[in-house]
């Protein structure tokens, strides 16, 4: 995301309280999901080519007081505008967030997106709707969140809640004034990696990338790890050399994370490494012993079959074994399994 | 790319919504027995005239009868005059009028009036044009001050972390900078957050000009930092006191002050005490909690002997003892103060009646601490090394097995189709002799 202008947001508009709540003016501040802006950012691509922004209904979820939301999903509405109006399907709407509240009641309707950073009188005519009482998100306020999608510029994003201007109520209905309130994406450490998987494609001829293996990334990651290593050892080199200016502050904080490393006996680690070494041992041995059995008992499986006897000779595993080659393939399927047998030994 | 310069969308012309503004004032004030009240009347006139900028002032002077609105309508009709106040080119005469109003108590909403306050102010704030940057601060002032006479300071706090930005943005002088820090400062202690107050009240100081940090005021600012930091029950790091330059101005005016920051910055708990015989009663004279210097002065102490320790990382409660003129039953109970005050990470054995340390703080963060890190990313980034050989050893044998068994299958398959060809059209020549085995 691009740096955007700072602003101050302190206090929302003292909206209608819920009854037996004390209304309150305690900042709003707003979470978005990653998958929220994905949906918005592919209706932007699918919009219709002589309309500058789509817009539809943001859903998510509102903490008791009103003062986190967090949205979390999102499905487009249909809408045309024009210099001189704005027509937005409201029917189409009022389906839309039925059905999907017929899916997961637990995310509510909390606001409306715009695919352009610009606002104009017509978004405060949106905003109005979607925060009126009863279809819309009264008594909280709409929040409205714009994301920029000019080709070839970062995408910005804005979240905004409306307070009302004019002291008339004709002059308040189809006006507004929007409080840019401060907004953050959240996305967990595996979206993270997913997404860096998907996005590593994008310089490829092939557009493909193959998902490497635990092995490869445990080495990515300690390449990195030694990267970073080299970076902080030269700080604290230039430090020594009295070349960089030492701060005690950075320094405090390596010394603490240097000392994260438990403090443990070189005979302790010597002790528990070997006890571990037997248990190991003793496993690889037990799971042996256990491969062992499990292929005698094949043959003698195999073996009682073609002969028709010595049922009592090959054991209950080996029992079970054989009435399943019975059932299954008979006596070629046992071959199968002896050539699989002699292959491994080769 | 910048943001949508206007949030404010209203329709209708300047006259227009001057006019109702000027009538919804005028309704107040005769709501509220003021029958003599015309704003709009006169509001009509000067607008045939057409001066606006008259029609604004006769408005922000009447702007303090909605401190009686109704809370409801009291953001929408405020914001209303700040989209009329916003058009005129002399935006900053007016803007003063409007804080001191917005300052002031609003009647209306005794509850709820803090918040609807700083909610216009911060309209205000955001909508300031571009030329008009500067007045940010002022603004900010104002807000400040009713934050903290309300007692708000929560709501501010997330925004603290945009003060430096803007501070550069605004290019004030340092004077500015620092009444601002103060103010913060004042806001944060009032509202009990001493730690926030402490850390703004260091800025402050840093504001001082080299020639200037031993001006009275400095000094004044400095002995204020001094005692808060002396007296905070977590506060520990006196290192960045000492690197102001305001604080070594001390050293020439209070050098008895200065001593103590010394003490508390790098010495043991028999240097305090010297200092306490030396200059006997000094301590409540000026007004310090002479127990809670003793009971920090002792968690530094075991701080520093706990850092001393080197590569053994462990102390014999008998040393602790001692070190902190303490009974030796005592011990215990010290080295969890310590721990809590995240000074020291450690572990007790009471067994071997011994501390051992995982983590300590270094009270003075010399060249050999810098060392110690130094070595300890090494031994780090060797351990590291050899971990990656491992991974890439074997990673190179599981390839180089591959490999084999694929040539393996390969020579098995060729095997196979040349046994076929010798057996002669005979169907499935592996089988055959896997049946015979059997």
């Amino acid at each position: 995301m691009a740096d955007k202008d700072t602003f101050l947001h302190l206090a929302r508009p003292l909206g209608p309280a819920p009854i037996g709540a004390q209304p309150s003016t305690a900042p709003v501040s707003v979470v978005i999901q990653p998958q929220a802006i994905f949906s918005i950012l592919d209706h932007a691509l699918r919009r219709p080519s002589d309309q500058d922004r789509v817009i539809g209904t943001l859903l998510g979820t509102r903490s008791e007081d009103g003062t986190e939301v967090e949205i979390r999903n999102c499905y487009a509405v249909p809408h045309t505008e024009t210099a001189e109006q704005v027509e937005v399907d409201m029917d189409y709407q009022k389906q839309m967030l039925a059905l999907h509240l017929r899916a997961n009641p637990r995310e509510v309707l909390v606001g409306w997106y715009a695919t352009s950073s610009e606002l104009n009188t017509f978004s405060a005519l949106i905003q109005n709707f979607y925060g009126q009482q009863g279809d819309g998100t009264w008594p909280h306020p709409a929040v409205h969140l714009t994301v920029s999608t000019v080709p070839g510029q970062e995408i910005e994003s804005r979240t905004y809640i409306s307070a009302p201007i004019g002291v008339t109520a004709e002059r308040a209905a189809d006006s507004c004034l929007f409080i840019p309130v401060p907004h953050e994406l959240k996305y967990g450490e595996a979206e993270k990696s997913g997404l860096e998987l998907i996005s590593s494609a994008k310089d490829r001829e092939d557009r493909s990338q193959p998902i490497i293996t635990d092995l490869e990334a445990l080495e990515r990651a300690v390449e990195h790890v030694l990267d970073m290593l080299e970076r902080v050892s030269n700080y604290v080199n230039n430090v020594l050399d009295e070349e960089a200016e030492p701060s005690s502050a950075l320094g405090q904080f390596l010394m603490n994370a240097l000392s994260l490393a438990p403090k443990v006996d070189p005979s302790d680690i010597e002790r528990d490494f070997n006890n571990h070494i037997q248990d190991v041992l003793v496993v690889s041995y037990l799971a042996n012993t256990i491969r062992t059995q499990i292929d005698l008992s094949n043959r003698l499986a195999t073996a009682a079959l073609t002969l028709g006897t010595g049922d009592a000779l090959t054991g209950e595993g080996g029992q079970r074994d054989g009435d399943r080659q019975q059932g299954g393939r008979g006596g070629r399927g046992g071959g199968g399994r002896g050539r699989q047998q002699r292959q491994q030994e080769a | 790319m910048p943001g949508p310069t206007t949030t404010l969308l209203i329709e209708g012309s300047f006259e227009e919504l001057a006019d109702e503004l000027a009538q919804y004032i005028d309704n107040l004030k005769k709501s509220q027995g003021d029958e003599s009240s015309d704003i709009q009347g006169e509001c009509a006139t000067l607008l045939k005239e057409n001066k606006k900028d008259e029609v604004l002032k006769k408005l922000v002077m009447g702007g303090q009868a909605l401190n009686q609105a109704p809370e409801k309508e009291f953001i929408a009709a405020y914001n209303l005059l700040i989209h009329l106040v916003r058009q005129s080119p002399n935006l900053p005469m007016f803007l003063p009028k409007i804080c001191a109003h917005l300052s002031a108590p609003i009647s209306s909403s005794p509850a709820n009036g803090g918040g609807l306050a700083l909610s216009i102010l911060g309209t205000v704030f955001n909508t300031l044009p571009k030329d008009h940057l500067e007045m940010r601060y002022h603004i900010l002032l104002a807000i400040l001050r009713v934050i903290r006479a309300t007692s708000n300071f929560e709501t501010l706090r997330p925004q603290l972390k945009q003060l430096d930005k803007w501070l550069e943005e605004w290019e004030m002088d340092e004077v500015e900078d620092r009444k601002l820090y103060l103010a913060v400062s004042d806001v944060a202690a009032d509202a009990g957050e001493d730690e926030q107050a402490y850390i703004y009240l260091l800025r402050a100081l840093r504001t001082f000009a080299s020639e200037e940090v031993s001006s009275p005021e400095a000094r004044e600012l400095s002995l204020r930092a001094l005692k808060s930091a002396f007296t905070h029950p977590s506060h520990y790091d006196f290192q960045d006191l000492t690197d102001l330059d305001s604080i070594q101005a001390l050293r020439n005016s209070d050098p008895i002050y200065f001593q103590l920051l010394e003490i508390f910055n790098s010495d043991l708990l028999d240097d305090f005490n010297d200092f306490k015989d030396e200059h006997e009663g000094w301590i409540e004279e000026v007004g310090l909690d002479g127990v809670a210097l003793n009971r920090k002065m002792r968690l530094l102490t075991l701080a520093s002997i706990a850092a001393s320790t080197g590569q053994t990382r462990s102390l014999p409660y008998a040393h602790i003892a001692k070190a902190l003129q303490i009974p030796p039953e005592d011990v215990e109970m010290w080295v969890i103060d310590v721990i809590r005050a995240g000074l020291v990470e450690g572990k007790l054995s009471q067994l071997n009646q011994t501390f051992l340390i995982h983590r300590s703080t270094y009270r003075v963060f010399g060249e050999n601490q810098w060392r110690e890190v130094a070595s300890r990313l090494d031994m780090w980034r060797n351990s590291l090394v050899g971990v990656l050989q491992v991974i890439q050893q074997e990673k190179g044998r599981f390839m180089q097995d591959k490999e084999e068994e694929a040539n393996r299958v390969e020579q098995k398959l060729e095997q196979a189709t040349r046994g076929q060809g010798r057996g002669g059209g005979k169907g499935k020549p592996r089988a055959m002799i896997d049946d015979d085995m059997d």
